[in-house]
């Protein structure tokens, strides 16, 4: 997962007190983690799947028996519960991922990894290239998220994002952090300030 | 293709089902169409076409090609190629003939011990996988395209296949293995009769109970078992998405490299398993069995719609690309056209069917 397409970095991830595996995305799953690239038509949907093939993708194990055979029936009622609850706007749980706007295949995404049951979610950009309605939709789904007890981890260039959805920011430049920002002070100018100055702030104000 | 249709009501909700499940199924129609065009014009052609005894041998040649095509179709869903099956058909047939005349050689074709023949049949099913598998680890580990690290495998296993059977062709496989080869123990009713219905324009005693041949069954089996992994199981799922898009699917914590090194250890079986059918059927090893096959089996698979990029295909219609080509080849030996024409008209159809697939694709994208 990390470090999954680039080269070995520094540092080590662990989740509760337990070291994931780096490069290797299958053991980061298990252990807890799910990513959410920026690159949906790259890295996210599947076009030519279905929305229950594209949410199911990460779990299929836990719809096939002994033998390996696929509850298809389960498989759909998952996605039908998914599609409410995120408020998807499709055709049906059967429908292709073609078929959807940018902002529903973006949370058919979430829908995705959400249930892999994650304990930290990291979504780097998570509102890139959908419409204004979407984003905000979208941001409120990320506010459940956390509200829910998952460690939500996010990337992104949107300061107004930043804004209305973290307790903390760190500004990093060039793979470094240059600032870190908590509670009242998360707010435009000293984010700005942090990135354009690099100085490392208290935390707290 | 690219609207998003929202959920609202339709009075013609049945109608308009009717028409998506029919837009879905647009190219199997059109496949079939093709087909049964390709058939009538056939039979008009030359009216020994549907005769039982043409069916019959039809069938026989196709059965080899439809073995060798379903374990294509798997590989090339999940984004590679697997150019070295004729080899390994000719390779495992060896291995079968090898074991069962010269290893342990017998008095008489009748007089084998029945391990001596468990033997020569099982131990080739392995010859595949075990390529497969060493094909795979440079495949994936490496990182080469599985066509140029088949395409070296294509040459060691028809080396392999010459220094198995010294170049020569092994006669007198066990009568036990030939009869079941060579035997048609089921029958089933066929519209053979067909052809005289060209020639009386009567509809009477259409269906002809069919004696088909036992290795049919056999290639119906893999069918059945290749449609349920692919359509039924996870494995199936994951083969799918890791030829669509690698990264998505290892993000989606699927071992990707493992799946590929799987599909090309099934397309190494069924070329063994093919390779042992056709020692069965034809009761001899030739140093060239599954010459050229490759190519072939490769053509049927896109014919039946199984793109060249992976991440789409599906099993069954690869049935119909493989009947396509053999009744191609067949049309041509009844119309006794020269052989060396042949190739010209297979060509011709591998280069028509992909043309076609392209300019639907791009049609597609532009809506």
């Amino acid at each position: 997962m990390f470090g999954a397409a680039g080269r070995e970095t520094s540092g080590r991830i662990l989740v509760e007190g337990v070291p994931v595996p780096a490069r290797d995305p299958a053991a980061s799953l298990k252990s807890g983690i799910a990513l959410l690239t920026n690159d949906r038509l790259g890295e996210g949907i599947l076009q030519s799947f279905t929305l229950i093939e594209n949410i199911c993708l990460p779990i299929l194990s836990r719809f096939s028996g002994a033998r390996g055979v696929l509850d298809f029936a389960e498989m759909k009622r998952t996605t039908e519960k998914n599609i409410q609850r995120l408020r998807v706007n499709a055709p049906g749980p059967s429908a292709l991922a073609r078929q959807l706007s940018g902002g529903n295949q973006q949370k058919v995404l979430f829908a995705k990894w959400l249930e892999t049951k994650p304990k930290i979610f990291v979504m780097d950009e998570p509102t890139i290239g959908v419409d204004v309605g979407a984003k905000e939709e979208i941001r409120r789904i990320i506010d459940e998220i956390a509200s829910a007890g998952v460690g939500v981890v996010l990337v992104t260039t949107e300061l107004d994002e930043l804004v209305l959805l973290c307790d903390r920011v760190l500004v990093m430049f060039r793979g470094a952090v240059i600032g870190e920002l908590s509670g009242e002070a998360v707010n435009r100018e000293r984010i700005l300030h942090a990135a354009a100055c690099g100085e490392i702030q208290a935390a707290a104000a | 293709m690219t609207t998003v249709s929202s959920p609202k009501p339709e009075p013609l909700a049945g109608v308009s089902r009717l028409f998506a499940g029919l837009k879905r199924s647009y190219s199997l129609i059109q496949a079939l169409g093709v087909l049964a065009v390709l058939i009538v014009a056939m039979q008009i052609a030359n009216d020994r076409f549907l005769s039982p005894i043409n069916v019959g041998n039809l069938l026989g040649q196709m059965t080899i090609m439809l073995i060798v095509a379903a374990g294509m179709t798997i590989v090339m869903i999940a984004g590679e190629l697997d150019v070295s099956v004729g080899s390994v058909v000719g390779l495992s047939a060896a291995v079968a003939g090898w074991i069962m005349v010269r290893w342990i050689p017998a008095p008489s074709a009748n007089d084998h011990s029945w391990w001596v023949i468990v033997l020569g049949l099982v131990a080739p099913l392995f010859v595949g996988p075990v390529l497969g598998l060493f094909v795979g680890f440079i495949v994936t580990k490496a990182r080469i395209p599985s066509f140029i690290v088949t395409l070296g495998m294509l040459m060691i296993a028809r080396s392999l296949t010459l220094v198995v059977t010294q170049g020569q062709p092994i006669p007198d496989i066990p009568q036990i293995v030939r009869s079941f080869g060579q035997g048609r123990w089921v029958q089933i009713p066929l519209p053979i009769a067909f052809s005289d219905f060209f020639r009386t324009s009567s509809f009477s005693d259409l269906l002809v109970w069919f004696p088909i041949q036992n290795i049919v069954w056999v290639a119906a089996i893999v069918y059945a078992v290749g449609w349920f992994v692919l359509d039924r199981t996870a494995f199936g799922k994951r083969v799918y998405a890791v030829g669509s898009n690698r990264t998505v699917a290892i993000l989606s914590g699927i071992r990707a490299d493992r799946i590929k090194i799987q599909c090309l250890m099934i397309v190494g079986f069924t070329a063994s398993l093919a390779g042992v059918v056709s020692v069965s059927r034809l009761g001899a090893v030739s140093p060239n069995t599954g010459e050229g096959l490759e190519f072939e089996v490769i053509a049927a698979v896109v014919i039946g719609g199984t793109g060249l990029y992976g991440g789409q295909g599906k099993i069954l219609r690869t049935i119909i690309g493989v009947i396509i080509i053999a009744l191609t080849r067949n049309f041509l030996n009844l119309a006794r056209i020269a052989i060396f024409w042949q190739g010209f008209a297979t060509g011709a159809i591998i280069l028509a069917a992909v043309l076609l697939e392209a300019l639907q694709r791009r049609i597609s994208e532009r809506r």
